[in-house]
């Protein structure tokens, strides 16, 4: 699943990072790699950038970054929510 | 040893016993703050934002008799970051010399944080780690093992707070007390069991052949190799040894390569990182609580960020911000404007030579008091921006505008230099560095001067005062800015499709958590700023003001000043005595040195509808902004015949209509920044090539949009 497909407040955990060279690597540094706990906290309009929690980080991301990172969702998480 | 105070802004000799301390750490943790704590003074800008520092600054001190000289480099993610001002501080670590690093680390964020920690461990340099923040920490129930954390990372932890103060004595002993002792301890991190495995080979080799180098133990040797460090080979080139190293070395890498399933170096040193920073957090930090501070900032977030609200809340506080630069700003304007007028008769009066009277009058008095005059409206400003820096906001309306900005073809983080140049345009070239894009950065260097800055400012309130209600003036500033701001954008579309054709750059940024801003900081962005606007009126706007003075008093022109005089005693009412009299002055000044300066431009100003007191104040606006309104106030005074003071505005209103103020204020709004902001622009865009286009750019489209502005101006209000 990619993380752009996860909702509000959802949270999941990287499995994989689509990218090359700098932005992987820029990525990295913000602690985006895999591995990272991360929970989705809000969309701006027209889910053209969203704002992510990475372990105790908030980043935010534009969708065309949010797409090419691969993410496995907590489902025990929103369910018991 | 006497203890001789350290000058501030003298070059500090390092071999007086300065210890040379470069401040290294990722964006927003504190670096600058923590400096401010450790000098004991406000001399660098805080501010609660990603990108605040992107020059390094030398701050040079005494604490207990030692001499210190700490630099403060702009924030960086990584070592290996790539925006320019991250470039800047790589270079420092790099390559300067200096002799200890203070890592400065969030230590509510110390899993990030530690990321760029190990990263600096493999420079192999003495360093401390000052974990700041220890006051939020605290409130948000996170406990730090001070202790195992310094056995873990080898060297001094200590725990500080920049805000408070607490632990910086300390950590100013520590520094000390390490550079003094001669040994460095060596770098402890343990990485994978895969790469340990290539380690220690190469260790064992190095040992064997009783290698060494420099302080560097063989297993910081060793990491240096298998991580490709670039200065280490450069300088182990010529050494034998290497011969028989590459075999191993190649043989190592291809089993991390294996391990890790990339051929990527520095991808493997980012996971190997991410490992280490994990098991650490997940030893040293205990978290009691949940943290209140990032609740606290994901509530605010979901009303501020809300995805229909988020955009009107932010063009609600402009227009407030507005608003109150008007009409609060219109209070103290009244008193001073009469102070000033009072202080000018009253000078006036004790002067017995005319021509000294006029200088000081109508020249200095003038001019300055006009610049004076719009302090408070200027003050009110940048309270507003500095809320804006210090809350954390500014990063959300990046947030908030990157969809928008991004269909211009700019960069969400663009909104931060577009921003700081409401202020002044200077810093915001500089701030533009955080774009990582070159082309990002030109787009964005070109059009902040659409963005009008604070010294601008002073000509719109004059202007509009002039000729709108009070009730309207506060909307058509809010107005100004808003248009000034889509100009921009517009600008940067055009740009974008014509000149910089190019690939979007991702948008990645850190959204720092809300801080109630304390007073003392908004103060001091504040009372700076206003002491610089007082400064310049005190010494540069004076100057301007005596040359603008004498250049449209001179020539005098005894003939002309003959036959009105005798004109004027032979006219019978009082009312064609002061007739002759005005007609004298206007005579006078077109025939001034100025005034035929102003005569041999105003055909270029004439379709605009500015006669050549307007074209000579625009003309003086390339000094700086804030002499378009001191020229005004000189050339409307010497003109003026009656000698009880009257407010800029009521002789404007008089002279002037609304198309010529519309179109003036367009002019200005569009037209070449200050001469320093131009000298900075060419700096920062990397050649004077450049500074000719803006100039032809912000010249033609300036022209053009006050002559549109001008036709429709007269059509609607008419001459
Ligand atoms: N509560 C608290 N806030 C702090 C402390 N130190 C810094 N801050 C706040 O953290 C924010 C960032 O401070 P800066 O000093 O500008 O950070 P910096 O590391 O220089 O940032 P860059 O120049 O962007 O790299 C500001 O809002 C400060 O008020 C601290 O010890 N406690
Ligand atoms: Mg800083």
């Amino acid at each position: 699943m990619k993380l752009s497909e996860l909702k509000k407040q959802e949270e999941a955990i990287v499995k994989r990072v689509n990218a090359t060279g700098d932005l992987k690597q820029r990525l990295a540094s913000f602690g985006l790699l895999k591995g990272a706990n991360i929970r989705v906290i809000d969309f701006a309009l027209g889910k053209s950038t969203i704002e992510i929690m990475v372990d105790g980080t908030l980043l935010a991301l534009r969708k065309s970054e949010a797409e090419n990172i691969e993410v496995e969702p907590k489902w025990a998480v929103t369910v018991a929510k | 040893m006497g203890c001789n105070s350290c000058e501030i802004d003298k070059k500090p000799q390092s071999g007086l016993g300065a210890i040379k301390i470069a401040l290294a750490g990722q964006p927003n943790v504190g670096k600058s703050m923590l400096i401010n704590a450790m000098s004991g003074g406000n001399r660098v800008k805080v501010g609660n934002f990603s990108g605040v520092t992107v020059d390094k600054m030398e701050i040079c001190f005494e604490h207990h008799c030692h001499h210190f000289d700490l630099i403060d480099l702009p924030g960086t993610y990584s070592i290996d970051g790539f925006t320019q001002e991250e470039k800047v501080a790589k270079d420092f670590l790099m390559n300067e010399e200096y002799d200890l690093i203070l890592n400065v680390v969030d230590s509510t964020n110390l899993q990030r944080n530690l990321l760029l920690t190990c990263e600096l461990l493999e420079l192999n340099k003495k360093m401390v780690v000052a974990l700041n923040m220890a006051d939020e920490a605290k409130k948000d129930g996170i406990d730090i093992d001070i202790e195992q954390l310094q056995k873990i990372l080898g060297v001094k932890v200590i725990m500080v707070s920049a805000k408070t103060g607490e632990g910086v004595d300390e950590l100013l002993d520590t520094m000390h007390d390490i550079v003094d002792s001669g040994k460095r301890e060596h770098n402890n991190l343990i990485y994978s069991d895969p790469l340990e495995e290539e380690i220690i080979k190469i260790r064992k080799f190095l040992d064997e052949k009783g290698f060494s180098y420099k302080d560097w133990s063989n297993r910081e040797v060793a990491i240096g190799l298998l991580f490709e460090q670039e200065s280490l080979y450069k300088e182990l080139h010529d050494n034998p040894i290497m011969i028989e190293l590459y075999p191993l070395i190649r043989d190592s890498l291809t089993h991390i390569y294996t391990h890790h399933e990339t051929k990527n170096i520095k991808e493997i040193k980012a996971v190997e990182h991410a490992s280490i920073a994990r098991g650490i957090a997940l030893e040293v930090v205990k978290q009691h609580s949940i943290s209140k501070s990032l609740t606290l900032t994901q509530k605010i977030d979901s009303v501020l960020l809300n995805k229909y609200l988020g955009i009107p809340i932010f063009l609600f506080f402009m227009w407030g911000l507005f608003q109150l630069t008007f009409t609060f700003g219109n209070y103290p304007m009244d008193y001073i404007n009469s102070a000033i007028g009072a202080f000018g008769d009253f000078v006036g009066s004790h002067i017995t030579n005319d021509n000294i009277r006029s200088l000081v009058v109508d020249g200095i008095i003038a001019g300055v008091g006009a610049v004076l005059l719009f302090l408070p409206n200027i003050i009110i400003l940048y309270i507003g921006i500095a809320l804006l820096e210090t809350t954390g906001y500014m990063s959300r309306v990046a947030f908030l505008l990157d969809g928008f900005f991004h269909k211009f073809g700019l960069h969400g983080k663009s909104f931060i230099p577009l921003v700081t140049g409401f202020g002044c345009t200077v810093p915001a070239y500089m701030a533009a560095r955080t774009l990582k894009s070159e082309k990002d950065r030109l787009i964005t260097l070109f059009i902040l001067g659409f963005m009008s800055c604070g010294a601008r400012l002073p000509i719109y309130v004059l202007f509009t005062g002039a000729f709108f209600s009070e009730a309207e003036s506060g909307n058509i500033l809010f107005l100004i800015y808003i248009s000034g701001a889509l100009l921009g954008l517009i600008m940067a579309k055009v740009l974008r499709v014509v000149v910089f054709k190019g690939e979007d750059e991702p948008f990645v940024m850190e959204m720092p958590k809300y801080r109630l801003p304390s007073f003392k900081l908004i103060w001091h962005t504040v009372y700076s700023n206003a002491a610089s606007y007082l400064n310049k009126a005190g010494t540069f706007i004076l100057l301007a003001s005596m040359i603008i003075w004498f250049s449209s008093n001179y020539p005098k022109q005894p003939e002309l000043e003959k036959i009105y005089s005798v004109k004027i005693e032979q006219a019978s009412t009082k009312v064609a005595k002061n007739r002759l009299a005005t007609e004298l002055k206007a005579k006078e000044l077109e025939n001034s040195y100025l005034g035929k300066i102003g005569k041999f431009s105003e055909p270029f100003f004439a379709p605009l509808g500015f006669d050549w007191r307007l074209s000579v104040a625009l003309e003086a606006g390339l000094a700086a902004k804030e002499v378009v309104v001191s020229t005004l106030g000189v050339l409307y005074s010497v003109g003026e015949v009656d000698e009880t003071s009257k407010s800029l505005k009521d002789i404007l209103h008089k002279n002037l209509n609304i198309p010529i103020a519309m179109s003036f204020i367009v002019f200005v709004m569009i037209y070449l920044p200050c001469f320093a902001a131009s000298r900075v622009f060419t700096k920062e865009a990397g050649g004077i090539k450049y500074f000719v286009y803006l100039f032809l750019f912000t010249t033609t489209t300036a022209w053009v949009l006050s002559f549109i502005t001008y036709r429709v101006g007269l059509l609607i209000f008419g001459a």
